[in-house]
């Protein structure tokens, strides 16, 4: 059999980058493949998948040699609108595949192109919508989804247009753990019902070696492994060279963590306090029904629950964002409306989970004095805090290559934002899914920062799915579900209790 | 209302507009602005909401300032002077003065009925035309997909503009930024950091869309595209829009024969 994506000797590079982003591939993929792309940030998945569906180079400058052949043709001499038709490409951000107002015509406009009729089109517009469970939202905007919902939305356009070769680029990194394992057995049942090729880029081992029958590792451009999915056991040190973790269970994780709960909060005051705390949004959906929890110094603790649980609103309670409707916030022991906007910023420090959301200013001195200047410190201590945060945060080498912060990849910028938010000298800091869409080492190196400050006195709150940092990291967890606090339990308690585990689509790493 | 054609009710907006501009006589003006309440009554446009409030209130005041600087500035003669004054004279070669008549009294009053009447022309407009009825009926009408496409794309980058500058704004709020107690200078400031950050956000979004739609093999220019929502202009809408186009050539002929507002407004630059 004919391999239907083949390439040959194939290198590219950007015309604004400097080195060769691919280099030498030489891949062929048969019909019906589940293939799984793994590597770190950076390594050139992404711009492989450009490659297959010719975003790159039909629509992309840059400089090319050797050539990609998709069912038989040549990419670089293929009509893009031709190859779109065959090659669906999923991104990792589904805001930003929207192009309509409502679902419907979001998976109308795709089927328009193929010229098919009205009758035709609706009745795919049903078929795709029942296949990925959203029957029903046909009349919605996107702005009335869920983040798992709009990925959803984006399978359904492409599916409906029923193509040869599906490639998902990162499609999972919004969903809480039951979310993902829904969206890869979805994957799995189209692609046996219709005899897909799937190319899937993930940083999930585990459900790369549970879906996908073969692995390709990428590295600074290079193929490093290409092999069944069942190779990967035999090959653990190779993973750990690429930072790509082996899936071990969550007691392990435990177990290599000097993170535990010794003993409880004798004599301590808590910090954070919240009392019979209630909150419903103005479209009458209630996030917070009814909560009561007490946050000690020096706690390190996960707020977990499935997407759509209420985390982020409880958060937003803690830093004054959102005023109780019902019940108190108490901030050492005074309630949290009595302080001003600059006060709580100095007591509690809030990371985005888009660091894209929080910087603004043009240069990283810039950006980390920002609040310091704005709160009108004076010179010789913004001086010292800025030089104290760039050391901490081990800033100061990119300080001196780039000249904007705009040029910085996301893991570097999302250390920026922390360290914006840290050179107030916070008591808390609440860091809203700091792993998303990141590779291993990046979130290892990330959250070896986050212990290190816990060491040093700090409070630390994050709001995560990642079932690794919680194993490894936190403390304590707090589990959310339809607004209520469930439970506030040491993790070691946590990962030996199924009907917990359950409650909050918590899923073994 | 509701089961007119989109392009019947934005023809209707767009002309009515143009009409209001043109029409010489300022009793007109007023009938056209009481036609305008009965489209508001008709699509039960929420004007004592409290957004729609806030709206209606800050373009008021809006229009006491157009009213106000047509009363004083204008400085058109007219049958009765009620009060005139030299401001400032130099060189006895270049006067600025105050001058108010009859005609300074119309003129102001007439700008600001003018002004009024577009407004709510135009808060018809967003509640009669949702963005999806005006996209399907554009399309419709045969306009041209990658038209219909960017009109699209605009408003999904509208939607987002306004999450992302909520975000941006709890963002900077929770690094000690104060929006709402500090000064008019720092509050622009601070405005213009959320905006440079939008701006960011806006390229890496809009490079992100136009290679989704790429991907996805959608062209902008294809013989064979089939149009899944389609709206015919029926009977009626044919006869509204021909109404408006008399309506409007007959305000013309007015304007000509007896000379108009917007005239003396071209006529002040001249």
């Amino acid at each position: 059999m004919a391999p239907i994506i083949k390439f040959k000797d194939f290198s590219w590079k950007y015309k604004t980058s400097k080195d060769l982003v691919l280099k030498s591939i030489n891949i062929n993929i048969n019909q019906g493949e589940f293939v799984g792309i793994m590597g770190p940030t950076g390594a050139g998945k992404s711009t492989l998948c450009s490659c297959i569906n010719g975003l790159i180079p039909l629509r992309t400058r840059g400089w090319i040699r050797g050539s990609v052949n998709v069912f038989g043709m040549n990419t670089r001499e293929a009509k893009m609108h031709e190859l779109g038709k065959r090659i669906g490409l999923i991104f990792q951000d589904p805001e930003s595949q929207f192009i309509m107002m409502t679902v419907e015509d979001e998976i109308a406009i795709g089927l328009e192109t193929l010229s098919l009729n009205r009758n035709e089109i609706e009745e795919r517009i049903e078929w795709s919508l029942k296949l990925v469970g959203l029957k029903g939202y046909e009349e919605k905007s996107p702005d009335e989804l869920s983040g798992g919902q709009k990925q959803r939305v984006a399978i359904a356009s492409i599916m409906a247009m029923r193509p040869e070769i599906l490639i998902l680029d990162e499609p999972t990194s919004d969903l809480d753990p039951q979310g993902k394992r829904e969206i890869f057995k979805l994957l799995e049942s189209i692609r046996k019902k219709f005899d897909l090729t799937i190319i899937l880029v993930s940083h999930d081992t585990k459900k790369i070696m549970q879906f996908c029958n073969r692995v390709i590792i990428i590295d600074n451009g290079e193929i490093k492994f290409d092999d069944e999915t069942s190779q990967l056991s035999s090959n653990i040190d190779l993973l750990n060279e690429f930072g790509i973790y082996y899936p071990i269970s969550s007691l392990k994780y435990q177990e290599s963590s000097d993170l535990k709960l010794e003993k409880g909060h004798i004599e301590q005051k808590p910090l954070i306090k919240a009392s019979n705390l209630s909150y419903t949004y103005p479209n009458q959906t209630q996030a917070l029904k009814n909560v009561n929890l007490e946050i000690y110094p020096n706690d390190f603790i996960a707020i977990i629950g499935k997407n759509g649980s209420g985390k982020t609103t409880l958060i937003k309670h803690f830093n004054g964002l959102l005023k109780p409707q019902q019940g108190e916030v108490l901030l050492k022991e005074e309630t949290i409306t009595q302080y001003n906007i600059s006060q709580i910023a100095q007591t509690i420090g809030y990371c985005y989970q888009n660091p894209d959301h929080q910087l603004f200013k043009n240069t990283i001195r810039e950006e980390i004095e920002y609040g310091l200047r704005n709160l009108k410190f004076h010179e010789h201590e913004i001086e010292r805090r800025y030089n104290q945060i760039i050391e901490l945060l081990d800033l100061k080498k990119f300080e001196e290559v780039y000249e904007s912060t705009f040029y910085l990849s996301k893991g570097i910028r999302q250390r920026l934002a922390l360290a914006s938010v840290l050179v107030l000298e916070p008591d808390v800091l609440i860091i809203d899914e700091p792993t998303t869409g990141q590779d291993f080492r990046m979130i290892e190196e990330f959250m070896k920062i986050l212990k290190d400050l816990h060491e040093r006195g700090h409070t630390i709150i994050i709001v995560t799915h990642d079932p690794r940092v919680i194993a490894k990291y936190s403390k304590e967890i707090v589990i959310l579900d339809d607004g209520k606090l469930i439970q506030k339990l040491p993790t070691s308690e946590f990962l030996k209790n199924k009907e917990l585990q359950d409650i909050a689509a918590y899923i073994s790493p | 209302m509701t089961r007119l054609h989109p392009v019947t009710k934005l023809a209707l907006v767009f002309i009515l507009s143009i009409i209001s501009l043109i029409l010489p006589n300022i009793l007109d003006v007023i009938y056209l602005l009481l036609f305008d309440f009965i489209l508001i009554i008709l699509t039960k446009v929420p004007i004592f909401s409290k957004g729609f409030r806030k709206v209606i209130i800050g373009f008021l005041l809006a229009n006491v300032s157009i009213f106000i600087a047509w009363f004083f500035f204008s400085q058109e003669e007219g049958n009765i002077t009620f009060f005139e004054t030299t401001i400032v004279l130099i060189r006895n070669k270049w006067e600025w003065h105050i001058l108010i008549s009859d005609q300074t009294v119309y003129k102001a009053a007439s700008i600001s009925l003018r002004a009024i009447t577009m407004f709510f022309l135009m808060l018809f407009m967003f509640v009669a035309i949702s963005d999806r009825d005006l996209i399907h009926g554009l399309r419709s009408v045969k306009v041209p997909f990658a038209i219909c496409l960017i009109i699209s794309m605009t408003f999904r980058g509208l939607s987002m503009f306004q999450q992302e500058y909520f975000i941006i704004k709890e963002a900077m709020m929770t690094r000690g930024v104060e929006f709402d107690k500090t000064s008019i200078p720092k509050k622009i400031k601070n405005f213009i950091s959320i905006f440079i950050a939008l701006i960011i956000l806006m390229f890496k979004r809009t490079e992100e869309m136009s290679a989704s739609i790429e991907a996805r093999g959608i062209p902008m220019r294809s013989k064979n595209r089939t149009v899944y929502h389609y709206y015919p202009m029926k009977k009626k809408d044919f006869f509204i829009i021909f109404l408006l186009l008399a309506f409007l050539v007959y305000s013309i002929y007015l304007n000509i024969v007896k000379g108009s507002f917007l005239f003396s407004i071209i006529g002040l630059f001249l």
